[in-house]
């Protein structure tokens, strides 16, 4: 089901939701960013948009 | 609905479930409650997307109710006595005219079809006409395998001369012709079910004496 390129994008759409959620816990943990967590909520939602598009695209027209 | 609507309100549905888990988030934390390791909300966040995005694909892309029993009504009132044999002696044809034409796909490959015609959906009943005998068979070599490719197999078989098209694609009528046939057990692959050594068989395998 993974070459389905709707199951691609979501696949992708996840883990760069994950990985915005874990990148914004270690610069809290260090100290070098602050962001509202009303922020990384927009931002989580953004990412998905474009990551699962991105997966895609590539998917649909892997020679583009 | 196409793949790229689907595709769209799937990730809207996602991008909107990644927020409640840490809009949540933020409501607890500004209420001094107890709140979640960011981990464990990292992987909160993306089982939501993963479970709205499901959701949506699992809405669109599968039959409803209705589609599944009027599907169900179609598949009983066949004779699949005959079914079976009808499916098994389309793909022994298209196999057979398949390699009856290679020579004469490599006709329409080395020619210049395409620059004249466009592509082989692009003939024109006059056109079609007016070609020779020769470039005819190219053209219907073309279309032979245009068929297979949008049956589902593939137009290649090597050496071999054992009677089989080939292995059904996913998500293609190939492979549900194939998944159709009830005496096929379970969801076996069309490899497991083909006999290589009966040229006249291809992939059924029969649960009758």
């Amino acid at each position: 089901m993974n070459d389905d390129p709707t199951v691609a994008a979501l696949l992708a759409a996840a883990t760069a939701a994950r990985d915005a959620v874990l990148e914004f816990s270690f610069l809290q943990e260090r100290r070098e960013d602050y962001l509202p967590l009303e922020e990384l909520a927009q931002r989580v939602q953004r990412r998905v948009v474009e990551a699962g598009f991105a997966a895609w695209r590539e998917r649909e027209s892997p020679a583009a | 609905m196409n793949s790229d609507d689907i595709t769209g309100r799937a990730l809207n549905a996602a991008a909107a479930a990644a927020q409640e888990p840490i809009l949540e988030f933020a409501q607890r934390f500004d209420r001094r409650e107890g709140y979640l390791p960011l981990e464990e909300l990292a992987h909160d966040v993306m089982r939501q997307v993963l479970e709205a995005g499901l959701v949506v694909i699992h809405e669109e892309a599968q039959f409803d109710p209705s589609q599944q029993q009027a599907a169900l009504v179609v598949i009983e009132r066949m004779v699949w006595g005959d079914m079976d044999d009808a499916i098994r002696d389309l793909e022994i044809c298209l196999r057979r005219a398949l390699e009856a034409t290679s020579a004469d796909f490599r006709t329409w490959q080395d020619g210049d079809f395409e620059e004249r015609f466009g592509d082989e959906f692009s003939l024109s009943d006059a056109q079609v006409e007016e070609l020779s005998s020769e470039d005819r068979l190219a053209y219907v070599a073309r279309l032979l395998r245009s068929l297979a490719l949008h049956y589902g197999v593939s137009a290649e078989f090597g050496d071999g001369r054992d009677g089989l098209v080939g292995q059904a694609q996913p998500n293609s009528p190939a492979a549900l012709l194939r998944g159709l046939d009830p005496t096929t057990a379970g969801h076996r692959s069309p490899s497991a079910t083909m006999s290589r050594t009966a040229p006249a068989r291809l992939w059924i395998v029969r649960s009758d004496p």
